[in-house]
């Protein structure tokens, strides 16, 4: 499929830019906390990757250049707009949405979940910017250290103290929703 | 990334998915010792191998990850066919087994060996790609090795229980 | 080791970034030290949480409407559709190249089908698989608990003997190398939002 792009297939591309416009979509979105800069950053990865397929070269990680196009386009996004109407967006999205919280058997559980997983958006949407990609390349992109580290431009160990760095922050932003969820799981341990 | 020492140099990503935190075991139950020993052979294997073939960070970087994805879902064939082949001993030591009942069960064994086949095949194509010539021939002896080794400790273990009854 | 290099090696251990030796360190530490016990607690949680919030999908209509402005963007920078046509005119303007071309290809294919592309080395590899060996030891190993227990027994003493033959080979504490890469990375200031801007490629 690459092949056939890299030979200027449309449609080629277009199954390549299915397969990741969702991936792209979702990073570029933690990234600016806004759909609309998303989609537009998104739109952006997907041509200028069609525009620079040629040099892509097949031993590499289609999935690492990609994310890499879309870091890079999502760092010269946010120094010209300087977005900061970033994160309201998301916790209205959040809060709005019926979540299904499926593994919860009581109404106490489930309610304090919900309340640490709001909070748990609202801080990784507060992490400093390093961090914060970081932590959205290795957690919900599901990359490893050093794939992270290419996308980024930086050493896996980089990435490394940046994760390490970024636990330490949501655990001590998320205290006391951490406590108030063991004590409802002990709880529910002694039933 | 030079200057590393091996212990870094061996990052073996490990993708053990949902291993969050390590509580003291139970002792005594026979299916978390047998998972213990899979995952010990598992790690000594690794930490060898990645000695014995020199493999730079860049390389444990790419294969670990594999290596730990498909060392988990042979574990779980491996598991099944430990209890097909039990099955199958009581079987043969019931005299009232019929035959239909054989074919069915060594069909199965066949399907779940071929499964781990075909696992070890996909994972040693796939270090073929990632592996110098020098590497692969190393690779080579490093199995050999190993396998011996693993069965010449069986035996040792097994000479030390007879001598302690 | 202070219990602030095993906090980093708990977040390594959810990214799947730890090594076998490195695991064991913090197995061994784990089950000894009811702080880091709750900090991995803690930590695992806020992973299995982070991980369930999937973040927004396309709507229906976005995806349509990305799809089409893709489309349309690509068609406007004058991109080939499907196969070019220039290919069947060079073809047929010179059929001794053709010839030439399927004549090589059909001796590739053969040889390709003709050799096993495995090399000699690999296939006994093959042969000789751990999977077999370790069937073979797991039957020995139901028959006898004790015998279970003592094999692995040994396998966790090779385990530490490795990870210490590697720590002397290096001849430097593993504290050492934390320390290094603490004070480097403090050094790069990386707590400050600065990054270099990077177009394109």
């Amino acid at each position: 499929m690459i092949l056939r792009a890299q030979a200027g297939d449309i449609e080629a591309f277009m199954v390549l830019a299915s397969r990741y416009q969702q991936p792209v979509f979702r990073l570029a979105y933690r990234l600016t906390g806004n759909r609309e800069d998303a989609l537009d950053v998104a739109q952006e990865t997907m041509l200028k990757a069609f525009e620079a397929i040629k040099n892509f070269k097949l031993k590499s990680s289609f999935h690492t250049w990609v994310h890499r196009i879309a870091f890079n386009l999502t760092l010269n996004f946010l120094k010209k707009n300087r977005s900061r109407k970033i994160h309201q967006e998301s916790l209205d999205r959040f809060r709005n949405e019926e979540e299904k919280l499926e593994n919860f058997s009581s109404p106490e559980q489930s309610s304090i979940s919900e309340e640490l997983r709001f909070n748990l958006e609202k801080a990784i949407q507060e992490l400093p910017f390093a961090y914060r990609s970081a932590f959205s390349l290795v957690v919900f992109q599901g990359m490893s250290h050093s794939e992270a580290g290419k996308v980024l431009g930086c050493s896996g160990s980089t990435v490394s103290w940046r994760m390490h760095e970024a636990r330490k922050m949501l655990k001590e932003k998320l205290k006391p929703f951490l406590n108030s969820n063991k004590e409802v799981r002990d709880e529910m341990r002694k039933i | 990334m030079k200057g590393k020492i091996n212990v870094l140099v061996i990052i073996a990503i490990f993708l053990l998915a949902l291993i969050p935190c390590f509580s003291q075991e139970q002792p005594g139950s026979r299916a978390d010792v047998h998972r213990n020993i899979r995952d010990n052979i598992f790690t000594l294997r690794a930490l060898r191998m990645t000695q014995t073939l020199e493999l730079t960070q860049e390389q444990t970087a790419v294969i670990f990850p594999v290596l730990s994805k498909l060392e988990k879902e042979k574990a779980g064939l491996q598991q099944e066919l430990g209890k097909e082949i039990r099955e199958l001993r009581s079987m043969i030591r019931d005299d009232k087994t019929k035959a239909e009942d054989y074919e069915k069960r060594l069909n199965r064994i066949k399907e779940i060996r071929n499964e781990i086949r075909l696992k070890e095949e996909a994972f040693e194509k796939f270090l073929e790609s990632q592996l110098t010539p020098v590497q692969k021939a190393k690779y080579v002896i490093f199995n050999l090795d190993f396998n011996r080794r693993l069965m010449e400790r069986m035996n040792r273990a097994r000479i030390l229980v007879q001598k302690n009854k | 080791m202070r219990c602030e290099r095993y906090n980093k090696m708990i977040s390594d251990l959810l990214d799947g970034n730890l090594s076998p030796g490195q695991k064991r360190k913090l197995e061994k530490h784990l089950a000894t030290c009811k702080s880091c016990q709750a900090h991995c607690e803690a930590l695992s949680l806020i992973q299995q949480e982070a991980k369930a919030l999937r973040g927004p999908d396309f709507l229906p209509e976005q995806k349509r409407e990305f799809e089409r402005r893709l489309r349309a963007s690509f068609e406007q920078s004058g991109a080939k559709k499907g196969k070019t046509k220039e290919r069947p005119k060079l073809f047929l303007a010179r059929p001794a190249w053709a010839a030439g071309g399927i004549l090589l290809l059909v001796v590739i294919l053969s040889l390709i089908f003709l050799w096993d592309r495995r090399p000699p080395e690999m296939q006994l590899a093959m042969m000789l698989s751990y999977e077999d060996s370790y069937l073979s030891l797991s039957q020995v190993i139901e028959e006898d608990e004790s015998v279970a227990q003592s094999f692995n027994q040994e396998l966790i003493n090779s385990i530490d003997l490795e990870i210490r033959m590697e720590e002397e080979l290096e001849g430097q504490d593993l504290q050492d190398i934390y320390e290094q890469e603490e004070a480097q990375y403090t050094e790069n200031n990386l707590l400050k939002e600065k990054f270099p801007l990077k177009e394109g490629l």
